[in-house]
């Protein structure tokens, strides 16, 4: 952030801009410059350094580029005050000699006031007159300053003055792909409230503040600024803020695809806050089960407020959510307990033992999207597996009752169909039965006119007991994902020898059971 | 029918399907919403519509216990029960050096209200501090300056009340606003409508603002109920004054560079048919400058030619002539810091900036009382309401053109005391932009 005045910005129609750096060759020089002045001004006073910086200002041409890259660095610099007697102490010796005699006007005259106090100090003429007001911010001594990049330090202007720009935001919507923990948590700190919408496919999020009811208020613009970084951290992101600047509204866009690039790269956010968190996902892995899981989700809308779950589950076209409830204020429980009763996603909502309510059990009858589970020290993983596997199962059913796959290929895997009907393989399995045309065979569903070819050129091959990659060979015109399968299916059996293929017959049992 | 009123961030929620003339529908909390200073009137509209309501807004601090009392002089006591007659409302204009400051602290003792008292500088946050404990032995709290200390009675300076009014909005039953004519800046209106508080003072010696804002007064403090100038109070409660204006010429040197300067100035201005008549035409060259070198040259050459001018080394010389003449008590004004310090070093007079630490601004105002220091240098941190013991010459070195500031710097060596006259120097240099600033300082009568 920057002072309002070191803000240029770009106007066109009803749009604005912060005059970006595109990181030219010239704005390099101009923060090359710059960061040079500071590193080669260790033990400068602040004053004199600035006008270093002024010269510089001169010399470019653009002096709010220099002047705020001046300000960021000199942030991060350290200034400490230098002198040889206290300064508060040295003035007031002098200031009381000086009514005393007289005001001096003349140079002799001052002289000897301060050859006076340098006595009493114990030290010469020319340390009173250097720690006169050696405690000022302007005479303070530079004594480090940090190694920046020169593109880092662009970027970072360019963060700087998004956020300057906002100053004068009254409102502010975005979209963001991710870190929506820390991007809600950063609007409730702030004291921000937010609306949510759905644009499209994506969740936006209005903010503003509780006066923004009455007028456009500038009021929480700082606020709306703070909460930037934030968003900035989940790609892609989308900003879209109205700025109130010279009494005309404008609208200020950002998108990260565009964007991205100008502003400091994101920091390696860990994908775990707790480390709670990221064992039961790696537990909930380990047990190989059919669905995915992954921290946080995005908002859910509950009633006129959000919830952001602490995981997502995801089997096929199904989603599930997990919310952990531990321990917390009665506040913050009774808040939690009226946003969890309007939730309209499935929700399993994993409480606290030492929690558990009546307020906790009618929450589950009243909304038939809340699983409740109660747990002790960890969310038990198995548990949870077992809810999801039940509601996958549910949800299996009226998949596989809704879906009617419509099979053109002559060969299509489980796989190819759950993808194009969007729902689960399993869902696909059981709605088989229902294809007129095709036989469910292994992962496959197989035209039934195709099976009979199939069967034809199987037995020309195999007369008795054939190697296997004979029998793979005469299939292999068919371009069958899982020929092994179809073989199988005709009731052939597979004598193995070893593991690989090159040894293996194929042959008929002469009884079979079919 | 039923209500409960809930104070939230600055404002007023009101619980229970029952809309009323203030606020409106917020579909974010799914409740009306309205101003926090609209308290009064919401709560006197369900009185009177006999709506039964629960109030939970105000949450003062505990009341401490008030000890001793405020005499007022007949003029303050008038003020005060005019404001009182007009149900706690309103603003009192009175002159500087009028001791506004005893009819809020009146307030206080006769109301026994929780009150938030909001000044412009840290040196008054002191100066009521101060004041509250030595006249009513009330500890005040403080907001502001690094100190975030919430008391039955607290100060704060403007700035912090505006960033912390969410958070403050309902902790006061009575807001008292020195130095008032501050409160109608576009922040800090706001800020005054984010507190509940029902009883609000305005204190000030010039309520009319130069942007007309101070029209907002009716609505968020009330209107002007107590009108005096100096010139209604002159020689009976405070000092009477002189007002005596210099001329000084530049030396050859300082003239050369001056009209060099202000050459580049003005043929800028001339060769773009640009005309300077009010503020705003000053800040569009600000905005070519960002844009036109140019431009930036010379607005960089004005604010040389203008320095040279304000700190011209004849008003040295007029100022080492008046400080060997007598050592009367002097307080020198500048409008610029830098200048505040050449003279602080070269004459070995103390500074007060608003970069004084609070215990050196306190030790040199207690020295100049006891006499110890004979002059303070400022710029403009003294300009208002904190009283300077009895000083009773001014000089101004240099000042912008505002008539509040002279008279605000005036009020600074009115204190009343036995068979003073005060006098105030305004040195000017002629044939300079300098003329210009004075010409205006006197140009508009204050008042309400």
């Amino acid at each position: 952030m920057l002072p309002i005045e070191l803000l240029t910005v770009q106007r066109w129609k009803d749009q604005v801009r912060p005059k970006y750096s595109n990181l030219n060759s010239r704005d390099i020089a101009v923060a090359e410059a710059v960061i040079h002045t500071y590193s080669i001004s260790i033990g400068l006073k602040r004053g004199e350094i600035r006008e270093r910086i002024s010269d510089l200002e001169n010399a470019f041409g653009d002096y709010k580029l220099a002047r705020g890259l001046a300000a960021l660095v000199e942030r991060t610099c350290t200034f400490n005050s230098r002198f040889y007697v206290d300064p508060v102490k040295a003035r007031h010796l002098l200031f009381t000699e000086a009514a005393r005699r007289g005001f001096p006007t003349s140079p002799e005259e001052r002289l000897s006031i301060i050859e006076s106090a340098a006595s009493i100090l114990g030290v010469s003429a020319e340390q009173v007159e250097s720690s006169i007001y050696a405690d000022l911010d302007a005479e303070a001594v530079l004594e480090s300053c940090p190694e920046i990049g020169v593109k880092d330090l662009l970027r970072q202007y360019n963060l700087s003055l998004t956020q300057t720009l906002l100053f004068q935001s009254i409102e502010m919507e975005f979209t963001a792909g991710g870190n929506w923990k820390r991007i809600f948590r950063a609007v409730k700190f702030h004291g921000l409230m937010y609306r949510v919408m759905r644009w499209g496919g994506s969740i936006v999020v209005k903010i503003d503040g509780p006066t923004s009811l009455f007028k456009l208020t500038r009021r929480y613009g700082t606020a709306l600024a703070k909460v930037v970084p934030e968003i900035m951290q989940g790609k892609p992101w989308r900003i879209h803020a109205k700025i109130l600047r010279e009494n005309r509204l404008l609208n200020f866009t950002l998108r990260s695809e565009r964007h991205g690039w100008l502003f400091p790269k994101v920091q390696a956010s860990e994908e775990y806050d707790s480390t709670v968190e990221a064992e039961f996902a790696e537990q909930f892995r380990s047990l190989g089960a059919d669905w995915s899981i992954k921290r946080e989700s995005e908002p859910l809308e509950a009633g006129s407020a959000i919830i952001i779950p602490d995981f997502t589950f995801r089997f096929g076209r199904l989603t599930v959510y997990m919310e952990v409830v531990g321990f917390w204020t009665r506040e913050y429980l009774k808040r939690k307990l009226e946003k969890l009763a309007e939730v309209k996603a499935p929700l399993i909502v994993a409480v606290d033992e030492e929690l558990a309510c009546d307020r906790f059990a009618r929450l589950q009858s009243s909304n038939p999207n809340i699983s409740l589970i109660y747990f002790k020290g960890r969310v038990p993983v198995r548990e949870v597996m077992r809810l999801l596997q039940t509601l996958a199962e549910a949800e299996l059913k009226i998949q596989a009752s809704e879906v009617k796959p419509l099979v053109k290929k002559p060969i299509a895997t489980l796989k190819e169909l759950a993808e194009e009907h969007g729902v689960a393989e399993k869902a696909i399995k059981r709605a088989a039965g229902k294809v007129e045309t095709h036989v469910l065979i292994g992962e496959m569903l197989i035209e039934k006119r195709l099976l009979e070819d199939l069967k034809r050129t199987l037995e020309e091959a195999v007369t008795a007991e054939t190697p296997l990659l004979k029998a793979l060979e005469a299939l292999k015109p068919y371009n069958i994902p899982d020929p092994l399968a179809v073989i199988t299916s005709f009731g052939y059996k597979v004598r193995w020898r070893g593991l690989s293929t090159e040894n293996a017959t194929v042959y008929k049992p002469t009884h079979t059971n079919q | 029918m039923f209500v409960r009123l809930i104070y939230s961030k600055g404002t007023i929620i009101l619980e229970g399907d029952v809309p009323t003339p203030y606020g409106q529908w917020d579909p974010r909390v799914r409740a009306y919403r309205a101003p926090a200073y609209c308290y009064r009137d919401i709560v006197a509209y369900l009185q009177r519509s006999g709506i039964t309501f629960e109030d939970d807004v105000l949450d003062p601090q505990p009341a401490p216990s008030i000890n001793g009392s405020v005499e007022l002089y007949p003029y303050q006591k008038e003020a005060f029960k005019r404001w009182m007659e007009n149900g706690g409302r309103g603003v009192i204009c009175i002159a500087t050096a009028g001791g506004k400051t005893f009819i809020g602290l009146k307030a206080i003792e006769t109301l026994r209200k929780s009150a938030i008292i909001l000044v412009p500088t840290l040196a008054l946050v002191d100066q009521w501090v101060e004041r509250l404990r030595e006249k009513l032995s009330v500890e005040a709290g403080v907001v502001g300056g690094g100190k975030h200390d919430v008391k039955w009675v607290t100060v704060s300076t403007y700035d912090s009340a505006y960033i912390h009014a969410e958070e403050l909005g309902n902790k006061f039953e009575l807001l008292i606003a020195d130095e008032t004519h501050h409160l109608f800046a576009p922040g800090y209106s706001q800020a005054a409508e984010m507190f509940a508080a029902p009883y609000r003072m305005g204190l000030t010696s010039t309520l009319y603002r130069a942007d007309m804002r101070h029209m907002d007064a009716p609505r968020l403090i009330g209107g002007v109920v107590y009108e005096a100038g100096h010139e209604d109070l002159a020689g009976r409660y405070v000092a009477p004054y002189e007002h005596r204006r210099v001329y000084v010429e530049l030396t050859p040197e300082e003239r050369a560079e001056y009209d060099r300067l202000w050459g580049i100035y003005t043929r800028y201005l001339e060769k773009h048919g640009l005309q300077m008549r009010i503020e705003e035409d000053f800040w569009k060259l600000i905005i070519r400058s960002a844009f036109d070198p140019e431009a930036r040259e010379a607005i960089l050459a004005r604010n040389r030619a203008l320095k040279i001018a304000l700190n011209s080394e004849a008003k040295m010389r007029f100022l080492a002539e008046k400080l060997s003449e007598s050592s009367e008590k002097t307080l020198i004004f500048t409008l610029h810091n830098s200048l505040v310090y050449a003279i602080s070093r070269r004459f070995l007079i103390p500074a007060i900036t608003h970069k004084t630490p609070e215990d050196e601004r306190r030790l040199i105002l207690s020295k100049f009382r006891s006499g110890e220091y004979r002059a303070i240098v400022t710029s403009q941190v003294l300009d208002e309401g904190l009283d300077v013991p009895d000083a009773s010459r001014g000089i101004i070195l240099s000042g912008t053109g505002s008539p509040r500031q002279l008279i605000q710097r005036l009020g600074r060596i009115l204190r009343k005391t036995e068979g003073k006259v005060a006098i105030l120097w305004e040195v000017v240099t002629k044939e300079t932009k300098d003329v210009d600033f004075s010409r205006r300082r006197r140009m508009t009568r204050t008042g309400g």
